[in-house]
């Protein structure tokens, strides 16, 4: 049996999107879209490309940009070497485009020839990220390479100028012979470079340099690029040999724009779905999606990539829709060509739903109870919804995954504090505490630690720093601790923004109370002002984005932070939790991992997540409401069985996604299929793994299966694997073995009522896979029990096989 | 976990497809378009450039070959000669690369079909150097260099009889007047850079050292009578900085980018000692008062002491500077009349040092210390006593700007900030009769100051500006 789960668990781990494509001609082309379709030129170095797209007579388009030939009417344009549009005089001209047998007239309007000055951040910077100078393996590792170091990807303007200008009384560069500067003669093996050759001496990098020192290196504190935006937006390429030329766009706060896309620097998400070159093109590999990359100066911006392959045969059918859920999710699948999986059956959904809210399986009674019901599946299924939603289980399920997140454990609580903790969280979900208003508790929360059990969350991490780095990942989603020694490397946040956010937290102290372990925790007011480390400046306290919101006058900075973190206008906070929940429900966020939100992580459906974010927000931050929204979709309520059309689909939610059961639930469920009592030591008897109040409990099953030690707030401190220990433990461990040969379990109370074959076989199914056996399975373990003799022996082998299978092992 | 593991994925796959883009324009370009002989300089040489120099250059001499240079190739590495000429086939150099998957250039793509060519038309043709006559020192007291933009100046120096100030230019040093009156003398040499220029103590000699970055290092001694060039010795594959005469003159101390100190006799510029205990770039170098000790100050943060006899190291005079940044210490001289130091470096504050101990060295400790000065902004990049030691001229930079001072070293006040400077200062010099000092750097501009009063008395740039570019 566990060679099937093994199996099933390279089955999940290899999964991939099916890449059937046939190499069919591109169908007969009707006409030619070029993007943008005008152009307007400012300044001699404001060349500019287009995008050439060939469309078919159903609309689709294929990415000509390649292959298309451009011929300006008038001397008023030039093309050059890249195939970009550059000014040579002032006036309009139009540029004919070229491709698959058709034309198209781009007219083209240069404003001016001024020639602005080189800035060395906004021209010169760039090519040392395009071309890789400053990346983390040369000149911008942390030691830099052969004498010369760079700030990592340019997050420092001012240290790369000083480097390349200052240092060893400007080695580097030769205002007399700009030629002869090292930093030209480097990059272009003029002089020996281990780095080797980047660019020739007739690139458009070498010129941009050279004239750069040529104007007496200068530095000025540019304007910097407001944002960038890159062309076209999620494209979609048809076939898995097809590619797509992007164009990357940065705009300036004066409104201006420039082309980038020979300074962007590009990468892929994930290159067995598409790769993309260094000058912006995407290249199809196979059938999927993956997000182009695009990083220019300090700003990240993604790019959906839908790689659709042969679809031939496809054809939308419509999937019934519970909720809005439904309809976002199925315009994306009708977008990338997919079918949605049909309903689960009754049985799957109670399961599936009572390990997702409750975090145990059905007994048996409640699983015939269930399938006995006449009612129609939808309004039984919203009617167990609600009464799942009330239980106390549900309360004692989210008690475990908020203590994960908050990290309580006696460890640094202490003992008491962890009881303590345990029942605030509890009453706080049993209240179904608004989201925001729980947050803002937990963050402004003043007192012992004892009496208001919210301040163990200041007891849990004591350094302003260590606290802003949880708070961020647990609220906002986000990792703010890359940026502690350097500016963020993924994303826009700076090393500045780390101490000054932290810089709201200073004021926090914790003092011994009067009771044993007791601490008490208060707000003292401080300037907020942390030390940056490099710089040794004083940095007030300041967030690292502002919102719309009035400024909060009080005199405690954490009201202030409380008050900004749990805004509804915070783009992360209400977003994030909507995220998290999604995951815990589907197996998967739409943004993944969920406590890693930034421009390279873009979600699998924006749209998506952004409705249940404002649905979320119009329903008062209601926690319950988010979860029954999402459980009640067809989406959540999909089978696990694929269709032709969505067998390779991980990310789109087309059916459901297999999870393995989490450590607790499966201790819980081994007790609850066998009938064993539980008995874990040092909390009362009855008690489950699932309400065991931290992981100083000591029970190795779980820590075999993944518990967190909740020593990190990342989600990723509970794993999911599965290990050739976890099997032997599975088949030869005490746990399983003790728990179905238990003198007070389920099959030695059936033998001892006298219960017959027929109702063994069915009492077995019902408590360890939550169904009905198939007339199949009936047959064979009647058969089965008849040939063994001894009801208890024939009875425990069949419960030992199904609990190692995975209809018992995984959440489906 | 799993973010740097991504980051490392993607930085591959990019370098990947770069190269991969930048061969197809090298490719292109190289396509042989004449008939006309295959030249060497303008048309082998860039290909060997590119594809073999990394491996194949004086620091690493990989094979035990060096492709740098003309001669290099000609002599061959651990395989043999590299080209026999009109042999394409036979030559190793041209087994190597050609084929299906050739075993050079490593690690990289093949040269293409028509760059192999070339080689192969070259070593056909006869394998001829057709490099231009010096091509490393295209200049000379004939034929000076002409400057489209004042360059960097990176050092300046007084004679000992106060007439004469000289100050770095591109590929020479340019004697003028001391009131900056006028030019009186260009010696041009080889080196592109001089780091450090100095009068030998009697006045009759110039030792200046520097180089062309990342090619080679030189020290030149000139002949002040006939400005003649006495000697040039090259020195290692990068420049030398901080070159200093000992008191008599005999022996002459400095540091280089190869992390070593060395002092040789200005007789003849045979060498007396080196000494391999940093572990960056070596910049600044000073004698003590009886010559037989040298303190060298490296990027490496540390002050060294050692012997002068046999270059044994003796001491870490600042142990590891307490409060010193990244980047080291930049500057170091000897007080003219004891046995104490004036230095700077990154964290931007002049200090003044005992060189020898007086108290047992314990790790971490900063006993030779004798005073700091209120820190400069910035930067320190050189500093200089007056003649007897009582003041010392210090610059300094931020890289957007600069800043000079005179201090005074007993009391450690801060006698004046010299004005009107707003760009990096890389170079200072106190006049011997101490009523003058000179201030240069980033923005090519020599600057005198009244030394007693801190006024500027003129500025002026050292080269004469033509419209057009020396060299491309």
């Amino acid at each position: 049996m566990n060679l099937r789960m093994f199996s099933f668990a390279t089955v999940m781990c290899l999964s991939s999107f099916s890449d059937a494509t046939s190499a069919a001609e591109r169908p007969a082309i009707v006409g030619l879209e070029v993007y943008p379709p005008k152009l307007e030129l400012s300044g001699n170095r404001d060349a500019r490309r287009v995008i050439v797209s060939a469309k078919d007579a159903e609309g689709r388009l294929y990415d000509v940009s390649g292959e298309a030939k451009l011929v300006p009417a008038g001397g008023q344009v030039g093309i050059d070497r890249d195939g970009f549009i550059e000014p040579k005089a002032v006036g309009e001209t139009k540029v004919t485009v070229t491709a698959a047998g058709h034309s198209v007239d781009v007219p083209v309007a240069v404003k001016t020839l001024e020639t602005p000055p080189v800035s060395f951040i906004r021209e010169i910077i760039p090519i040392t990220s395009k071309v890789g100078c400053n990346q983390g393996t040369c000149h911008g590792s942390q030691q830099g390479k052969a004498g010369f170091k760079l700030s990592l990807r340019g997050y420092d303007p001012l240290y790369d100028y000083t480097a390349l200008v200052d240092d060893i009384s400007g080695r580097r560069f030769n205002r007399a012979v700009p030629a002869q500067s090292l930093m030209l003669l480097k990059p272009t093996q003029g002089v020996p470079h281990e780095g080797g050759f980047l660019f020739d001496e007739e690139s458009r990098y070498y010129d941009l340099i050279e004239k750069w020192i040529a104007e007496g290196c200068k530095y000025q504190e540019d304007r910097r690029v407001e944002r960038i935006e890159v062309y076209p937006q999620k494209p979609i390429l048809q076939r898995t040999d097809s590619t797509q030329q992007m164009i990357v766009l940065a705009f300036y706060p004066d409104g201006t724009s420039r082309d980038v896309t020979r300074e962007a620097v590009f990468d892929t998400s994930s290159f067995e779905v598409a790769t993309v070159t260094a000058s912006g093109v995407i290249k199809a590999v196979r059938r999927g999606e993956a997000a182009a990359l695009v990083r220019y100066e300090g700003l990240y911006a993604a790019n959906l990539i839908s790689v659709l392959g042969d679809r031939e045969g496809y054809q939308w059918q419509a999937s019934p829709e519970h909720n809005f859920v439904d309809t976002l999710v199925n315009k994306k699948l009708q977008r990338v060509k997919l079918l949605p999986s049909e309903l689960c059956s009754d049985a799957d959904f109670l399961r599936r739903v009572s390990f997702d809210l409750a975090g145990i399986p059905p007994t048996s009674e409640q699983v015939r109870a269930f399938l006995a019901d006449t009612r129609d599946t939808k309004t039984k299924r919203e009617a167990k919804i609600e009464e799942l939603l009330e239980s106390s289980d549900f309360i004692d399920h989210w008690t475990l995954k908020w203590s994960d997140l908050l990290m309580s454990n006696r460890k640094t609580i202490t003992e008491k504090g962890v009881w303590a903790f345990r029942n605030w969280l509890r009453a706080s979900l049993a209240e179904n505490k608004p989201y925001d208003q729980f947050v803002y508790e937990l963050l402004t929360s003043s007192g012992s630690t004892f009496e208001n059990p919210a301040t163990n969350y200041y007891r849990v991490a004591r350094e302003p720093s260590e606290v802003m780095e949880n708070m961020t990942q647990v609220f906002l989603g986000t990792r703010f601790n890359c940026n502690k020694c350097h500016d963020h490397p993924f994303e826009r946040w700076t090393q500045r923004q780390y101490y000054e956010l932290s810089g709201f937290l200073t004021g926090v102290v914790r003092k011994p109370g009067s009771e044993k372990d007791e601490e008490i925790v208060y707000s003292v007011a401080t300037g907020g002002a942390m030390k940056h480390p490099t710089t040794g400046q004083m940095l007030p306290s300041a967030f690292p984005f502002k919102l719309s919101i009035p400024e909060d006058t009080s005199p405690d900075a954490r009201i202030k932070l409380g008050k900004w973190i749990t805004a509804k206008e915070n783009p992360y906070f209400a977003k994030s939790i909507v995220n998290r929940y999604w995951s815990y429900l589907l197996g998967m966020g739409i943004i993944d991992p969920v406590d890693d939100i930034r421009a390279g992580n873009p979600p699998s459906n924006t749209e998506l997540l952004d409705a249940l974010t404002a649905d979320f927000i119009a329903h008062n931050f209601d926690l319950k409401y988010l979860v029954r929204t999402i459980v009640s979709s067809h989406t959540y309520q999909r089978a696990l069985k694929t269709n032709q059309w969505n067998e390779g689909d991980n990310t789109n939610f087309s059916h459901a996604l297999p999870r393995r059961l989490t450590a607790e639930q499966l201790y819980d469920a081994i007790q609850i299929a066998t009938g064993a009592p539980t008995n874990i030591p040092g909390v009362p008897a009855g008690f489950r793994a699932t309400q065991l109040p931290d992981p100083q409990i000591n029970l190795s099953f779980l820590d075999m299966f993944g518990r967190p030690p909740r020593e990190s707030p990342c989600e990723c401190e509970r794993t999911s694997d599965v290990s050739l220990g976890q099997t032997l433990n599975l088949i030869n461990g005490p746990t399983i073995a003790d728990a179905i040969a238990h003198p007070q379990a389920k099959i030695a109370r059936l033998v001892a009522e006298k219960a017959d074959n027929k109702k063994l076989v069915e009492e077995i199914y019902l408590t360890v896979v939550c169904r009905m056996p198939s007339e199949d399975e009936r047959t064979k373990s009647e058969a089965y029990l008849a040939q063994i003799g001894n009801p208890t022996d024939g009875a425990q082998d069949m419960m030992w096989a199904l609990i190692n299978s995975p209809a018992f092992l995984f959440n489906r | 976990m799993r973010l740097p593991r991504w980051s490392v994925l993607c930085l591959l796959n990019f370098c990947l497809a770069f190269a991969t883009a930048s061969s197809v324009t090298a490719q292109e370009k190289d396509a042989p378009v004449t008939t006309k002989p295959v030249s060497f300089y303008r048309q082998v040489r860039p290909i060997l450039q590119r594809s073999c120099s990394g491996c194949h250059q004086p620091a690493k001499l990989g094979g035990k070959l060096l492709l740098t240079t003309f001669a290099g190739m000609m002599q061959g590495g651990e395989g043999g000669p590299s080209v026999i000429a009109g042999k394409p086939d036979g030559s190793l150099l041209v087994q190597l690369i050609v084929g299906e998957k050739p075993d050079m250039p490593k690690g990289a793509d093949p040269l293409s079909a028509a760059q192999v060519d070339l080689i192969k038309r070259w070593i056909a043709e006869g394998a001829k150097d057709d490099t231009p006559e010096g091509i490393s020192d295209t200049f000379s007291a004939e034929k000076p260099p002409t400057y489209s933009a004042p360059p960097v100046i990176t050092a300046i120096a007084y004679s000992p009889d106060s007439s004469l100030l000289a100050v770095s230019g591109f590929h020479e040093i340019l004697l003028h007047k001391a009131d900056g009156s006028g030019l009186v003398h260009r010696l041009v040499g080889r080196s592109q850079r001089l780091n450090t220029i100095r009068f030998s103590p009697d006045g009759k000699r110039i030792g200046a050292v520097g180089g062309t970055p990342a090619l080679f290092g030189e020290v030149q001694f000139w002949n002040l009578a006939d400005q003649k060039l006495a000697f040039s010795n090259t020195v290692s594959f990068d420049t030398l900085f901080g070159g200093n005469f000992n008191d008599d003159g005999s022996l002459f101390s400095f540091g280089g980018a190869d992390n070593k100190v060395r002092v040789i006799k200005t007789a003849d510029g045979s060498p007396v000692m080196r000494m391999d205990a940093h572990s960056d770039y070596v910049i600044g170098t000073t004698f003590s008062l009886k010559s037989d000790h040298v303190v060298s100050v490296s990027r490496d943060m540390s002050m060294k002491l050692s012997i002068v006899e046999n270059g044994q190291f003796v001491d870490n005079v600042t142990s590891i500077t307490p409060g010193a940044l990244k980047g080291g210490l930049q500057t170091i001289q000897r007080h003219p009349k004891d046995e104490s130091v004036i230095c700077g470096g990154s964290d931007g504050e002049p200090k003044l040092y005992k060189i020898f101990r007086t108290q047992a060295r314990v790790i971490g400790d900063d006993f030779n210390r004798i005073r700091g000065f209120a820190p400069m902004p910035g930067r320190i990049f050189d500093a200089q006593f007056n003649a007897d030691g009582s003041k010392f001229v210090i610059g300094s930079s931020t890289a957007t700007g600069g800043a000079a001072r005179i201090y005074k070293t007993d009391d450690g006040a801060m006698l004046f900030e010299l004005p009107e400077i707003s760009s990096p200062v890389f170079a200072v010099a106190f006049r011997p009769d101490g009523k003058q000092v000179a201030i240069a750097g980033f923005d090519g501009q020599v600057r005198l100051y009244d030394a007693e009063t801190g006024k500027l008395v003129s500025k002026f740039i050292p080269v004469t500006i033509t419209s057009t570019v020396a060299v491309k």
